[in-house]
């Protein structure tokens, strides 16, 4: 690089000695002060003596650039003041608007694999008996969401690693540096390896996008579904799909629906109530393996029977989005792991929220807390202390054969307990669930679940009690 | 044929000052540096493919070639890399070379691996992929062109292929085909350019990278006999060496990706006191660039995993590749200003050089479709 260049004032064409000028009769390797003065600038005519050494061209122009890098023009993707939110679902755009209301200034990307439109994810599994195509649930676009929050949207781009030492992560779009970065990676349906040549046609739906794609398959004529685990997304689905005028297997290897969730007497009256739609439940069987066959296939379950089907779902449980963070070094268990106290994560300026997150050994799939964990994390970003609280999960399941409203108990006490029968008779009932003699959960049907809102008063008020006087 | 699963392997970074990487280096500044333009007009250089394989860089990610033993990806795409930053056409053409290999590598076929595939390492025969289609036909993008029936020894050909590089006479590419009759498939195998009934016809003119040996390849019974055959049955092949396949092709893009930088740097002197308005900064893309090859390092440790997840990542750091190859030739456009808009130019070169990668399949809308498949499964 040190070859002595010359460059022209007026259009800026560098002359390399050892390059020459071979079109204009200058040998490669000819000094400049050995060019015969007739010789002009081939690219824009003027004379040699328009020509300085690129050295001093670059100490003259220097002296007039700016001494620190310009603002970028475009985006503002990112930054080192940035807080860069991944994932656009309701836990990322939630702490956006959080964080929007506590400071009208502060730089925030949002990146998002998708298109970023807002829509209400519970709504999913009920949109078919309300008559609402895909796109009737999206209640805005990224774009429109974005503009009203001030917020800088990197939708249809995926985040592929995080390097937490120099704070930048690395997209599909290349890299993002960001001053805090906030996870709400979501979770996804746990992935089971079954048998058989369509076994990569196993739907699983936790997206808007996914469920679009379960949406075209289901339009025209009647199908029928296999829907392999019976837990809160299986049931809701089952019963939205019968609205349609599909039929469908449940499968699970549990021996009643919704699991843990709800005690037997409760399951029962929900199976009772779907089974006259076109549901029907195989219990302690799931799927082995799955093959074409025709234009359907044909599912294999683990007790050696066989059906032909048209779509197969797998709803067997949600898993915290965990990769990426585990890829960069964070602490992780089943979730990412994040203090209850701040949401921060093993790295300081890493923040987790929603369905990825672990605060003290829980995840929360449920909307309610997924909305106070954004308020934490917007607290936290502008330094203050808002504690995200553990309260009772309380579910209004999407079932309109049958309303619930189910409670279960907290990890730390469902060994320790178990359901009672308390009041009520058929399908309008309350059960409650006792740990050590205590009110730890309750499951509530038909007329029973107007009683909802007391009983969860009664199991805040156990987890935090009123300090004493 | 039954598929083995090769054995993983993970390999341990290369030295850049390795000896494998130097030869390719002097090659490319011996041989290839002083064509690269005639080679964007059209000029195929077989001479300078047969010195990079002289050189060892056909073979670096056979292990029954490169004398280690292991699948190691990673070296072969540095060499593609140094090659690429010169010229991406011959880079491009590195790959097609390596893929063939690959092809044979990863089947069960003894017969190639003992006849075909030493003379495909070494760089003593090329060939192309002729994947295009095939990809693109797996993806539900297009239906397959070629199809077949099957005799007692072998298959009839017929159909049209659009395009396919790397081609010349006595060349060697992989085909997949439609079998029809009594027992219908997909088979892949191993064709000769020079075999009966195959035509080759130079139709379309591109706008840059002519010199890549691209022609339309007509097919009309062209008998392939069974001891070619490379996948059969084809899905299994195909899943074992698609991570690979794809993976290889980001050499292409991290060079280039570098001779841009090159160029944003080279101007810094003339022209940092306003540059530094742009976007996409040397620096900048230089630390993309760094993030995106240590990526690409660690999915080459692995590329016989079979998880979606990892075919997940695999598309998206050959989609970072194109992504960033757009943005890096853009810059080096607007970092080398009018003197990169000459005729001869490096940064215009480079600038098609990029729409290529984005393009070339897997093209951009093609990865997009394929990660949009991934996300609803």
């Amino acid at each position: 690089m040190n070859t002595p260049r010359w460059i022209c004032t007026v259009c800026g064409w560098i002359y390399n000695e050892v390059e020459g000028d071979p079109d204009s009769g200058i040998a490669p390797g000819t000094r400049f002060e050995d060019i015969p003065a007739n010789w002009s600038c081939p690219l824009c005519g003027v004379t040699k003596a328009d020509f300085i050494t690129l050295e001093a061209y670059a100490a003259q122009r220097a002296s007039s650039g700016p001494k620190t890098r310009p603002r970028r023009a475009r985006g503002q993707i990112g930054g080192e003041d940035t807080v860069v939110i991944i994932g656009g679902g309701i836990a990322g755009w939630t702490v956006a608007e959080r964080l929007r209301e506590r400071d009208p200034e502060r730089p925030i990307t949002l990146i998002t694999a998708d298109d970023g439109c807002i829509y209400p994810k519970p709504a999913l599994s009920m949109a078919i008996g309300q008559g609402r195509s895909p796109d009737d649930l999206i209640e805005q676009s990224g774009t429109e969401k974005a503009a009203a929050l001030g917020v800088t949207l990197q939708a249809n781009t995926r985040v592929m690693g995080i390097k937490p030492i120099n704070k930048r992560l690395t997209t599909t779009k290349g890299n993002v540096k960001y001053g805090q970065l906030v996870l709400a990676l979501g979770a996804s349906q746990r992935r089971h390896s079954f048998a058989g040549d369509a076994a990569d046609d196993i739907l699983r739906i936790n997206d808007l996008t996914s469920y679009r794609h379960l949406r075209s398959l289901l339009e025209g004529e009647s199908r029928h579904i296999v829907l392999i685990g019976a837990g809160l997304i299986g049931v809701e689905l089952a019963e939205d799909m019968t609205a349609g005028g599909h039929r469908v297997t449940l499968l699970d290897v549990g021996t009643q629906l919704l699991g843990r969730l709800a005690p037997p007497s409760i399951a029962q009256q929900l199976l009772t109530a779907m089974t006259p739609k076109g549901v029907s439940f195989c219990p302690g069987v799931s799927l082995a393996a799955l093959d074409r066959e025709a234009n359907r296939y044909r599912a294999m379950l683990t007790n050696g029977a066989a059906l032909a089907t048209d779509i197969v779902i797998s709803a067997m449980g949600l898993m915290p989005n965990i990769e990426l963070a585990k890829h960069a070094g964070l602490q992780v268990g089943r979730g990412i792991i994040a203090q209850a106290s701040d949401l921060r994560t093993s790295d300081q300026d890493i923040f987790a929220v929603g369905d990825c997150a672990e605060i003290d050994g829980r995840s929360y799939y449920y909307i309610d807390p997924i909305r106070r964990q954004a308020e934490t994390v917007a607290a936290s970003l502008c330094g203050e202390h808002h504690p995200f609280e553990r309260h009772p999960i309380s579910i209004r399941v999407k079932t309109p054969s049958l309303a619930l409203h189910l409670c279960p108990p907290d990890q730390s006490v469902a060994d320790f307990g178990d359901w009672h029968f308390h009041a009520g008779e058929g399908i309008n009932s309350r059960v409650d669930f006792l740990a050590h003699q205590r009110l730890a959960g309750y499951a509530l049907s038909g007329s029973h679940t107007q009683e909802s809102e007391l009983l969860n008063k009664v199991l805040i008020s156990q987890l935090n009690p009123p300090p004493q006087n | 044929m039954k598929t083995r699963t090769p054995m993983a392997s993970a390999t341990p970074p290369i030295s850049p000052d390795s000896l494998i990487l130097n030869q390719v280096r002097d090659v490319v500044r011996d041989r290839l540096a002083p064509l690269t333009v005639k080679i964007d007009e059209g000029y195929y250089p077989a001479e300078v493919l047969r010195a990079l394989g002289e050189a060892g860089a056909f073979r670096q990610h056979l292990a029954s070639h490169n004398g280690r033993n292991t699948f190691d990806v990673q070296t072969a795409l540095a060499a593609m890399d140094v090659v690429s930053q010169e010229c991406m056409s011959t880079g491009f053409m590195v790959w097609a070379q390596d893929v063939v290999c690959w092809y044979i590598e990863m089947s069960n076929n003894d017969h190639l691996k003992q006849t075909v595939l030493p003379k495909l390492a070494s760089g003593k025969v090329l060939g192309g992929t002729a994947l295009s289609n095939p990809m693109k036909y797996l993806a539900g993008i297009e239906p397959l062109l070629l199809t077949a029936t099957e005799t007692d020894d072998g298959f009839m050909l017929n159909g049209t292929l659009p395009w396919v590089s790397n081609l010349g006479s006595g060349h060697w590419f992989g085909s997949i085909f439609k079998v029809v009759g009594d027992n219908p498939r997909d088979v892949m195998a191993l064709v000769n350019t020079d075999w009966a009934g195959l035509e080759l016809r130079q139709l379309a003119k591109f706008c840059g990278m002519e010199g890549t040996g691209t022609y339309a390849m007509f097919f009309k019974d062209v008998f392939v006999p069974k001891n070619h055959v490379l996948g059969d049955p084809l899905i299994p092949y195909l899943k074992k060496m698609k991570a690979g396949f794809v993976l290889l092709q980001t050499g292409m893009a991290t060079g280039l990706i570098e001779g841009c930088i090159e160029l944003c740097e080279a101007a810094e002197l003339q022209f940092g006191h306003v540059n530094c308005y742009l976007d996409d900064r040397p620096d900048e893309l230089r630390e993309a660039l760094d993030d995106t090859r240590e990526l690409i390092g660690e999915l080459c440790t692995d590329v016989f995993n079979p998880k979606p997840e990892f075919m997940r990542r695999v598309l998206e750091a050959r989609l970072l590749g194109s992504e960033l190859s757009l943005r890096a030739a853009s810059s080096a456009m607007l970092h080398t200003g009018a003197n990169g808009y000459l005729h001869d130019a490096p940064a215009q070169r480079k600038l098609r050089e990029a729409y290529f990668v984005a393009i070339v399949t897997p093209a951009i809308k093609h990865l997009r479709k394929e990660l949009d498949t991934l996300a609803t499964a």
